[in-house]
């Protein structure tokens, strides 16, 4: 019977067998790492539909436990994980190293499901940076200059992120004895928050924002999500930063935390910094990857935005946006790959026309565009709709008129991708390249049908996904 | 009696029918793709027959269909099936069967077919979808559907420049139905519904300012008015059928619907705005009229004039009176059949002349005969001679701005009237008219003549038997009034309630 410590053996086994099954046959490194990740995903498809038993899990001093919001969380890192793993298999022809790859690749996973199942602070320190480990490693895997550099970046800025929560957490445990969620919390609500948890929560903030790459914390990111391989963008925008940075920021700013009016009007003000400057930075950008990796800061504002308003509708949007934004970020950073993979650039204006060669990338990065801009009934259209609802109705007018204006920033920036790549007369340089690989290509159709049918689905999905994890965090039902 | 099975299928075969074509075009069947988007088209057309019958005895009914209850919010998906709905489905895909028919002759050798059609074909089954919705966020959904489409549509042929224009079209009308929605979570916060129709639904609720202001840009933006209307005239790279069905059929009859929807049979805007509306109308339609004059591009000749019929229309419903409201729906119909009938002609002259602009072209009469009589009937329909429908329309809107009590507007309207004639004669003259300039003429293609003799036929046909669909608006009238009577009937309670509440001791 699977439980679920399964989310970390399954692929711990599977990683150490890497070495060996890569003496057999790549195609067998291949069918390994695309099985775990198939069984990954099905897990976390059945702890949402109930299928496996969710709640404690103990043994051997190992305590787990799954509730409404690590169910959302689990199901977004092996959903994307799933998809990027079927991508890889084609995508590594030109790279290499495959067995090492996947290795890496499932222990980041790993990592991540780590962050999400434990029910302490430091457990949970400790999985991100295993998390954090890994994706060093992959971020630097082509082993081209770029790469290593934006990889060293990410790790020397990272090491500052995770040395202020290492303190903190020093702090918590001085100051409250224990680091356990549960106890902290009911500590916490008793009478009047002590002060030292204002300097902590700073800490965090700075922290957990730098993994997260809200602004102003965000200068390793359109370094090192370009320069990684494509599953590994795709991955780490659509998934790692939210997992180590917003996951965290959740659990500790709305689920431990009492809410505070400061403590709202931060992750607000963040959130709208982030959210603007991203959009504007992405618009100059002539590297596609680049603009996707602001377009992440971008998107991550609307998710902050949505903490911060603190009202259950937008709440719910900033979770649901956090589930639909690893859908189409993960695909149009494939679609990307898929460019590159083709192409030798990333560099949009020397594209163009590019749909009547690349039919299938082009239509799936339309989908991931119309997601992105919130166009119904693409998925993207109901979450941000419901931060904007839920900001006009806890009576934040501005922000939700700002929220409105940059959406429309989103989709301008966004047309420019459609028009120097894709929609237009093509360039006689490219007349002879053909579609991406198979496996590629069913892996962005997986996810561009995703972000259509969480759309046109999105009711059983909110009730099913979603309400589960805002009552974990608002206390209802 | 039950429509919601005919409903549905109205919206289900154009909208999921439309996916079968993209599949048509992979298996390597282009030729055939046209052919299904005409079935699929006119299929809509023939079933929404069934409900004019309906629609004529009063059918009013709405239907309800909750989605997702929790977080403190509903959101249900609704039908309405009432005269209004009934008579903008029929015309709406009546146009754009013709229209599809014509593209077959016209598409013929381009590249895309099948993406053609497919986003033709999606483009009506969201107008069937909006037509008949009766919640605001599905009303939204449809609304960006046809944006979506009006964005590959316009750039169609792919040259930078117009897929420059078509993101231009994308954006405004993006960031309008934008702040529309931002209006309907303003209304939302304050009454707690997306309904328009229904128990505890919006209907004959007052809006603020604010969101008023707000889902007007999202009206406008769709319907090119003035000073949200550039992009219409740029739209005119596109090809003269999507043109056509842009400007007549279906995309800008999306503002002036979504309009007559919301805020004549669903909220209700305080009595002190409708001056700010009848104002942004009259400028917009009058200043757009000055515009077609100095054009000389027929197709952006054309569009302007669109602009200029749109606010037009807008003056009608805004007059809040029978007369005005009758009027303002006879001239989507005579402006949609007339108009899609222009820039069909022009279509066929493009494709003889290869050039847009009218003083390179003259004498054409004698080459394109067919052609020529049925853009003057068209010409002089929207100018509005009798006895051509769009005579009826407008002089319905002038008698509806009078009974509303607007006679400074109602004479600006028929200076406006003069300058459409003015304008479309002159384009007559310019292109049909005089000694011929140019090299090789000749007329289009038997369908494309055929279709563009079919709307001048129709625009005689129209005015003449005016009757029919006469009945299909004056009931959509009464339904209209009986509900603006129940919104009265609900404030005076409310205001006697509080009134009671506050002289309790």
């Amino acid at each position: 019977m699977p439980n679920i410590s399964w989310f970390f053996t399954v692929p711990l086994v599977a990683a150490l067998l890497m070495p060996f099954a890569s003496k057999v046959h790549r195609r067998v490194v291949d069918g390994l790492a695309v099985l775990t990740g198939l069984v990954l995903f099905s897990l976390s498809l059945g702890l949402i539909l109930g299928w496996m038993p969710a709640g404690d899990f103990t043994a051997n001093e190992v305590r787990l436990r799954a509730d409404g919001l690590s169910a959302l969380f689990l199901l977004v890192i092996n959903s994307i994980g799933f998809a990027c793993l079927i991508y890889a298999t084609d995508y590594l022809d030109h790279l290499g190293g495959r067995a090492k790859f996947y290795g890496l690749f499932l222990i980041l996973m790993l990592g991540l499901n780590g962050v999400v199942l434990v029910h302490d602070l430091f457990s949970m320190y400790l999985y991100m940076e295993v998390a954090s480990i890994a994706s060093y490693v992959l971020v630097a895997f082509t082993l081209e200059f770029d790469g290593i550099e934006s990889a060293l970046k990410y790790l020397l800025l990272s090491v500052v992120g995770t040395a202020l929560i290492l303190i903190g957490l020093a702090l918590v445990y001085l100051r409250l004895g224990t680091l356990e969620f549960s106890a902290i919390k009911s500590l916490l609500s008793q009478g009047d928050m002590p002060r030292l948890f204002l300097l902590v929560g700073a800490m965090f903030l700075a922290g957990f924002g730098l993994k997260a790459a809200i602004m102003p914390f965000h200068a390793w990111l359109p370094d090192a999500h370009p320069s990684a391989p494509a599953p590994v963008s795709a991955i780490l925008s659509g998934v790692v930063i939210k997992v180590s940075g917003v996951y965290a920021l959740i659990r500790i700013f709305l689920y431990l935390y009492p809410r505070t009016p400061q403590i709202q009007s931060v992750f607000i003000i963040l959130g709208v910094v982030s959210m603007a400057f991203g959009a504007i930075l992405a618009y100059f950008q002539d590297d596609i990857k680049r603009m996707l990796a602001y377009s992440s800061i971008s998107q991550i504002g609307y998710i902050m935005i949505g903490l911060g308003i603190g009202h259950p509708l937008a709440i719910a949007g900033a979770l649901f946006h956090i589930l639909n934004h690893a859908q189409f970020k993960s695909l149009l950073f494939l679609n990307s790959g898929a460019l590159q993979f083709r192409t030798g650039t990333r560099n949009m204006t020397e594209m163009g026309g590019l749909e009547s060669r690349m039919p299938i990338t082009s239509t799936t990065s339309v989908f991931g565009m119309l997601s992105i801009s919130g166009i119904p009934p693409f998925n993207g259209f109901f979450s941000k709709f419901l931060i904007i609802l839920g900001a006009v109705k806890a009576g934040y007018y501005t922000v939700a008129a700002l929220a409105a204006l940059f959406s429309v920033f989103t989709l301008g920036y966004f047309l420019v991708i459609q028009r120097k790549v894709f929609f237009g007369k093509l360039n006689i340089k490219w007349k002879d390249i053909k579609e991406a690989p198979a496996a590629m290509s069913v892996s962005v159709i997986l996810l561009a049908a995703a972000c259509l049918l969480t759309g046109v689905f999105f009711s059983p999905i909110l009730s099913k996904v979603i309400e589960p994890a805002v009552f974990v965090l608002t206390g209802g039902k | 009696m039950d429509y919601q099975a005919q409903v549905m299928k109205i919206i289900a075969v154009p909208l999921l029918g439309s996916l079968l074509i993209p599949v048509l075009g992979w298996m390597g069947r282009k030729k055939l793709t046209g052919y299904l988007a005409v079935v699929l088209i006119a299929t809509t057309n023939i079933l929404t027959w069934k409900l004019i019958g309906p629609g004529l005895s009063g059918q009013n009914s709405h239907y309800i269909y909750p989605l997702f209850q929790g977080l403190g919010v509903t959101f249900n998906f609704g039908l309405n099936v009432d005269a209004l709905a009934i008579f903008m489905a029929f015309t709406a895909s009546l146009i754009a069967t013709l229209i599809a028919i014509y593209s077959l002759g016209y598409i013929e050798h381009e590249e895309h077919e099948p993406e053609y059609y497919f986003i033709v074909t999606l483009f009506v089954g969201g107008m069937m979808g909006l037509v008949f919705s009766t919640n605001l966020i599905f009303l939204y959904l449809f609304w960006e559907i046809s944006a979506l489409a009006t964005w590959r549509l316009i750039g169609y042929y792919r040259e930078p420049e117009y897929v420059w224009k078509a993101d231009k079209a994308f954006l405004v009308t993006f960031a309008g139905a934008v702040f529309m929605l931002l209006g309907f979570g303003l209304v939302f916060a304050q009454y707690g519904s997306f309904d328009l129709v229904g128990p505890g639904s919006l209907a004959g609720k007052p809006i603020s300012a604010i969101a008023l202001i707000l889902i007007m840009a999202g009206i406008f933006s769709k319907s090119a008015t003035v000073p949200l209307h550039t992009w219409i005239p740029d739209a005119g790279v596109a090809p003269s059928t999507i043109t056509s069905l842009l400007h007549a059929a279906i995309l800008v009859k999306i503002g002036l619907y979504g309009f007559a929807r919301m805020f004549l049979n669903g909220m209700v805007i305080p009595d002190r705005y409708w001056v700010w509306i009848l104002g942004f109308a009259m400028a917009s339609a009058f200043i757009s009229a000055c515009a077609a004059l100095m054009e000389t591009n027929i197709k952006r000749m054309l569009a302007y004039s669109t602009v200029s019929q749109i606010g037009y229309t807008f003056l009608g419903f805004a007059a809040v009176a029978s007369w005005g409201y009758i009027g303002a729906i006879l001239y989507i119909m005579a402006h949609g059949l007339a108009k899609g009938g222009l820039f069909l002609c022009a279509g066929v002259v493009e494709h003889g002349t290869h050039t847009k602009d009218m003083t390179k072209m003259g004498g054409l009469i004698k080459k394109m005969p067919i052609t020529a009589i049925a853009y003057a009937v068209c010409a002089l329909s929207i100018a509005g001679i009798p006895p051509l429908a769009g005579f009826f329309s407008k002089y319905f809107v002038i008698t509806g701005l009078l009974q509303g009590g607007h006679p400074v507007i109602a004479t600006l309207a028929i200076l406006t009237a003069i300058l459409t004639l003015l304008y479309m004669l002159k384009s007559f003259q310019l292109v049909f008219l005089g000694q011929p300039r140019g090299e090789s003429h000749h007329e289009g293609s038997p369908i494309m003549v055929g279709v563009v003799a079919v709307l001048a036929v129709l625009t005689i046909v129209v005015g003449l038997g005016l009757q029919l669909p006469w009945n299909l608006a004056s009931k959509a009238d009464q339904q209209r009034q009986a509900l603006a009577v129940q919104a009265v009937q609900q404030r005076e309670a409310l205001a006697a309630q509080a009134l009671q509440i506050s002289s309790q001791p």
